[in-house]
């Protein structure tokens, strides 16, 4: 999709720069048309069969892209959902790279490696396999959901192998083991913390209920396996770790990232602006006919309202992704 | 092809997978076509790759449906499920999945190669649910309980008695190293892990077979076709015993492997037959008659 290059568009932000020489010297939309970047979307070749009673679990390329053209979302990142917990039957990353080839200007591919793939070991050789991946267009790995604990040896092999490849990883956690899905961590995410040391290369982007409810001080399991509510009366692990590690990001995806922020939206405003460079738009959108994040309208609202600054928002909703990905 | 034999085990992809240490594990459509065409096989089960252990990528059971559409007169859909499959839970409605793709035309389920015990709760599900919508499920019995891919049972198979006690409608197709590691009595741990070798002293697997009549096994990878090479005279007298109960299969074979050699197995089971240890009604019938019969296809 090709940039608004209007005037009003290049005098409100790219025009200045452009004039001073700057290496950003390219036009700009005026902030109420920018699209945003999805760093975390989903969808099949093929519909898949109603689960739990429920309609389609997963949109088709068509349909989430008639999402995306509602909401204001130039593209997405395919993410894979290869893991056995949350899904049904398998999905290749073959599938989304004949999804993301068909539709280039909409969708970035990512590919999913489970840590238990090529004979469940921790000596497995996933280094080649993310090798191949990344020579065929994929921009990172996810989203991985297996319900193993980030420390097991499975799962740093897996680590070391996206380090060593240059990608990003995407990860679902889960608060409890032996229930749903996701990569299993502590209140307080002690276990993040210690693979935040070790792979100091790796880039971590944190997504889902159990992960974001640590803005906040969080200790109960249902707390954990919630949307966030109530203001953020004290600050939690992901604070914490951020401010330490430069290698963990924020994935604002699903219900989890939007009520992250919706639950304090004076406090989503310093947080998003101490975090300016590291927290990026995502929807999730799953179901064709069912929950769509409000995050898109809530992220103008506090742009427009000046809680954010144009700079931010332009970061979180694209410059972000576009910078870390490579795009 | 008319009276080709059927591979009741066959596994391919659309397009060929992330190649590991310089080999692809498994081949595309065309690929296996052609090595059917070579051995003649005139249809092919084709089992998705549904389990996070056994390839570097799954596979989705829609693309294997778009394999068995373009080419209906060579392939056969199953639609497979991990245990772990929708929420990883031991009450996870599987039934409703499985006949959304019973109508679409998958004989069956599997093959299920999670790396869990066979006496998991999630596994039991499986069963119980593929018992329930009346088909049959494919499975690889493993001796590892960590490592590869395949349903862990001890030793004797006790796990697998137990669900062929307690799944009596539900038809178990299975292959595995432990499983076939069980036609003789095992002389070494190590063999309960790998396709193992020499002459037979009948093994748990003979008393499984004549105990329970749910039990097929899918002859498939490298340990059915040893368990079939290693003792030739007991290969003929375990497939006469067995003729209802055995069927032809060849697994997941890579690209590089169909350019280099041939499965032994079609070979060995025409040489007993040609030489007189196994009749032809048996040949027929493990080649192709069983899988045509046990799956309606």
């Amino acid at each position: 999709m090709s940039l608004d290059t209007t005037r009003r568009g290049f005098i409100s932000t790219g025009g200045a720069a452009a004039l001073s020489g700057c290496v950003c010297a390219v036009p700009q939309p005026a902030v109420d048309e920018v699209k945003y970047i999805d760093i975390h979307a989903h969808c099949t070749e093929d519909p898949l069969p109603p689960m739990c009673g429920l309609g389609q679990p997963l949109c088709c390329a068509e349909q989430l892209i008639a999402h995306y053209d509602r909401l204001g979302i130039e593209k997405g990142c395919l993410l894979g959902l290869g893991t056995p917990e949350n899904f049904i039957g398998g999905m290749s990353n073959e599938s989304i790279l004949r999804i993301a080839a068909a539709h280039p200007d909409r969708f970035i591919p990512f590919c999913v490696v489970d840590p238990r793939a090529c004979g469940n070991t921790p000596f497995a050789n996933l280094r080649d396999v993310l090798m191949h991946y990344r020579d065929r267009g994929c921009k990172g790995v996810g989203e991985v959901c297996a319900q193993i604990h980030l420390l097991d040896p499975r799962m740093q092999n897996l680590f070391r192998a996206c380090e060593e490849v240059g990608f990003s990883l995407t990860f679902h956690m889960s608060p409890i083991s032996g229930w749903s899905y996701g990569v299993i961590d502590e209140n307080g995410l002690p276990e993040l913390e210690m693979c935040l040391q070790r792979f100091p290369k790796l880039r971590f982007f944190g997504h889902s209920c159990a992960f974001w409810s640590e803005i906040s001080v969080c200790t109960s399991i249902h707390g954990r396996n919630a949307r966030g509510k109530g203001p953020v009366k004290e600050e939690g692990a992901i604070q914490r770790l951020m401010r330490k590690y430069p290698n963990l990001y924020g994935d604002l995806s699903a219900g989890s990232g939007a009520y992250a922020l919706m639950r304090d939206p004076a406090y989503a405003a310093k947080f998003l602006t101490e975090f300016q460079d590291r927290i990026m738009f995502g929807i999730d959108i799953c179901d064709p006919n069912g929950y769509v994040s409000p995050l898109p309208g809530f992220l103008r609202e506090l742009c427009a309202s000046g809680a954010i600054s144009e700079t931010v928002f332009r970061k979180v909703a694209r410059e972000n992704q576009i910078r870390e990905l490579q795009l | 092809m008319a009276t080709g034999s059927i591979d009741i085990h066959a596994v391919c992809v659309r397009e060929l997978m992330a190649p590991v240490g310089g080999r692809h594990g498994v081949c595309d459509a065309a690929g296996l076509l052609a090595l059917y065409d070579r051995i003649g096989v005139e249809r092919g089960v084709i089992m998705p790759i549904a389990n996070a252990e056994c390839a570097p990528t799954s596979q989705a059971n829609e693309e294997v449906l778009r394999i068995v559409a373009a080419h209906p007169d060579r392939f056969t859909a199953f639609c497979n499920l991990d245990p772990r499959n929708i929420y990883n839970s031991p009450t996870a409605r599987m039934g409703d999945v499985m006949r959304h793709y019973r109508a679409k035309g998958c004989v069956g389920v599997g093959a299920v190669c999670a790396k869990l015990p066979i006496t998991d709760l999630r596994v039991q599900n499986l069963f119980r649910c593929a018992e329930a919508e009346r088909m049959p499920v494919a499975l690889r019995v493993d001796g590892s309980e960590d490592y590869g891919a395949g349903l862990y049972d001890p030793p004797g198979l006790p796990g697998l008695r137990d669900a062929l006690e307690r799944f009596p409608a539900l038809t178990f197709i299975a292959t595995g190293a432990a499983l076939w590691c069980a036609i003789s009595v095992a002389r070494m741990r190590d063999e309960w892990f790998r396709a193992a070798t020499g002459p037979v002293k009948e093994g748990a697997l003979a008393g499984l077979l004549r105990a329970y009549p749910n039990l097929v096994c899918d002859l498939s990878g490298p340990w059915g076709e040893s368990a079939m090479t290693r003792d030739c005279d007991y290969a003929a007298r375990f497939l006469t015993e067995f003729r209802h109960r055995v069927a032809f299969g060849i697994g997941a074979v890579s690209p590089e492997d169909v350019a280099r050699e041939l499965p032994r197995l079609p070979a060995f089971l025409a040489d007993i037959r040609d030489s007189g240890k196994i009749s032809p009604d048996v040949f027929d019938a493990v080649m192709r008659g069983n899988a045509k019969r046990i799956l309606g296809i």
